[in-house]
Parts: structure tokens; C-alpha cells; sequence
């Protein structure tokens, strides 16, 4: 696909665009960026691969140089420090705004958003992890150590620890949650 | 009422993509410019990349305003230098060596042309987003610099 597009061929590129979007975004969101800042950041990463098609060493690993370029773009972001606003803010505002899940019912909704609040609450190395691992076609591990730069050995561990202290952070939210469940 | 989360590493994953990617897809317009990324390719031109970045060296004692960065773009024989002032809403950049002739600033989604006086100064406005500059290098020939987030 790589090639195709390389030579000029839009389907080949859109192609790219709806396997590799995903990936690209849950980079961004992983590093705690807002919708505006993340939708940059994956817009420069499919710029840079535009401008790089025809240069690009290993064109099947074309996922992976996306994610490392939108992971690099996410930290200068996140260094340039400003249009910034406390990570999952926005996300947390969305699952719980009805007009974001019409369909969904209240209860399922309030799962989600407990769900979605326990993941945030995460630590950024954590979100940045399982936002990857998430990411369908599913990475292996050695593009995932690439993407994110952590040994291949450190992946399976730390997949378990951040899933773990989901749970606790799950579980903690939870109880704090049960009188006002009573209440109602 | 409480909730419970599955105890499988794998089952706890896929659940927290569902809820994640049922409430943080890939917004519609995202994708659109995704695909119109292909359109900006400029197959005529050399890049020039990024050499520095003021971002990426200040240690927390810089002396300068919190919103400037100076950025530098290297390539083809041609050094483009700029400083992004008031937080990136205006630039000001010299073309070293210098030469006379358009720039195009590309920031935000818009271009705009510029022309470069004869000590290769120029000044612009920018804006937030993805953003990237390109100079004429004589006939059919232009050097463009890598796009960088604004």
C-alpha cells in the first residue's frame, strides 16, 4: 500500500488512512491530549508520512513509524504546554453528556463513565499502554516497544501492573460511589 | 448499584477498549484530514527537517517570554530560522543564505505567501496546528520544511 500510495495513488492512501488512524489516535488520547490537540497531532503524523512515503526504509512497518511520529508530536505538545487542559476532562464531559450516547442506556452510561474515570485516573505511561495495545489491527509487542520506546521484556509486565491498579482504581471509585447509589 | 470489572487481564482489556472506543472513536473530521494529507504532497520539492526545536532544549530557566520558540529547518544548502512569537500567532524568520523571493506559510489549515526582503527576512502570520513552510529555489524547484504541531 505504501508503494501505491508512493506513486500517487489515493485509494492506497485512504487505505492507510482507515488502518492506521486508530493507532495514531489512541497514541495521542494516550498521552492525555484533548480532541483538538490529539486531532493535530495525527493530522502532522499523516503529513509527515505524505511528505516521507517515497523515502520511508521499512515501508511495512508503516503503522509503527506513525505512532512513533505521533508519539513524538504528542510530547512536544504536551511541552509546548499551552491549549491544555487536565487530561480526560473532556473525555469524562463526553460519556457522561447524553448527546454523545443517545443510544446507550443511563445505565450502561454510568459504567462507561466509571470505567472511562478509572482509566484516566490511570498514570500517563499506563493509558499510553493499553491505548496502544487497544488499538485494532492489534501492534505486537515489538511495535509496541517501538512505539513507545520501552523494552519488549517490559510490555507483558506492565500490561498486568496498569490493568491491576485499573482494578484498584476501579474498585476505590466504586466504594466512594455506594452512598450515593443508596440514596437514590 | 456497583459495577464489576472482568478479573481476565484479556477480557478487562477488551472491555475498557469497548467502552473507550464507543466513547472516544476517531472523530469523522480526523479521518478527513487524514485523507486530505495525500493532497499537501509536494513531489517537486526537497525537505528540509528540523534541526532544532527551543522546546525540546529549555531546561526551565529560559530568559525568554513563556510563548516563543525558535525553531530551525535545514536542507538542500538552505537554513531556515524562526521565532514563533505570542504564543505562535505571528513568526518572524530569515532565510539563510539569504534570498530574495516567496515563502509560503502554511499553518492552520491556510497559506499564505510571503516575500522575503534582502537580508532573507520575513515575517508571517501562524496559527494552531499543523504547520509547515515552502521556498522557491529557482524554476520548478522549492524546498519544503517537514510539517511540525504548532
Amino acid at each position: 500500500m505504501v508503494e501505491r500510495a508512493a506513486e500517487g495513488d489515493a485509494r492506497a492512501w485512504s487505505e492507510l488512512v482507515q488502518q492506521y488512524t486508530g493507532l495514531v489516535w489512541s497514541v495521542a488520547r494516550g498521552y492525555g491530549l484533548d480532541t483538538a490537540d490529539a486531532s493535530d497531532v495525527v493530522q502532522t503524523s499523516w503529513l509527515r508520512l505524505a511528505e516521507n512515503l517515497t523515502t520511508l526504509r521499512d515501508p511495512d512497518r508503516v503503522g509503527a513509524w506513525l505512532a512513533t511520529t505521533a508519539r513524538r508530536e504528542s510530547l512536544r505538545v504536551l511541552r509546548r504546554g499551552q491549549r491544555q487542559i487536565p487530561s480526560g476532562m473532556d473525555l469524562a464531559a463526553q460519556i457522561t453528556s447524553e448527546d454523545a450516547q443517545p443510544d446507550v442506556p443511563v445505565l450502561r452510561r454510568e459504567r462507561d463513565a466509571a470505567v472511562s474515570h478509572a482509566f484516566q485516573g490511570l498514570p500517563a505511561l499506563c493509558r499510553a499502554l493499553l491505548r496502544v495495545l487497544m488499538s485494532d489491527p492489534a501492534p505486537s509487542y515489538a511495535e509496541v516497544s517501538e512505539v513507545l520506546d520501552m523494552p519488549v521484556g517490559s510490555i507483558g509486565p506492565r500490561r498486568a501492573r496498569c490493568l491491576d491498579r485499573m482494578r484498584t482504581a476501579f474498585e476505590s471509585d466504586d466504594e466512594r460511589a455506594r452512598p450515593i447509589e443508596v440514596v437514590r | 448499584m456497583t459495577f464489576d470489572l472482568p478479573d481476565d487481564d484479556d477480557l478487562l482489556l477488551d472491555d475498557v477498549c469497548d467502552v473507550l472506543s464507543r466513547c472516544d472513536p476517531v472523530p469523522h473530521a480526523v479521518l478527513a484530514a487524514a485523507t486530505g494529507a495525500f493532497a499537501w504532497r509536494r513531489v517537486d520539492a526537497d525537505l528540509a527537517e528540523l534541526a532544532f526545536d527551543s522546546l525540546l532544549e529549555l531546561t526551565g530557566s529560559g530568559t525568554r517570554g513563556a510563548g516563543d520558540r525558535q525553531l530551525t529547518f535545514e536542507g538542500n544548502g538552505l537554513t531556515i530560522e524562526i521565532d514563533m512569537l505570542d504564543g505562535g500567532s505571528q513568526l518572524i524568520g530569515q532565510l539563510v543564505p539569504p534570498q530574495p523571493g516567496a515563502v509560503q506559510v502554511q499553518a492552520g489549515g491556510r497559506t499564505a505567501t510571503v516575500t522575503t526582503d534582502a537580508g532573507g527576512h520575513f515575517t508571517a502570520a501562524a496559527g494552531a496546528g499543523p504547520f509547515r513552510m515552502c521556498v522557491d529555489a529557482g524554476p520548478g524547484a522549492a524546498i519544503v520544511t517537514e510539517w511540525i504541531t504548532l
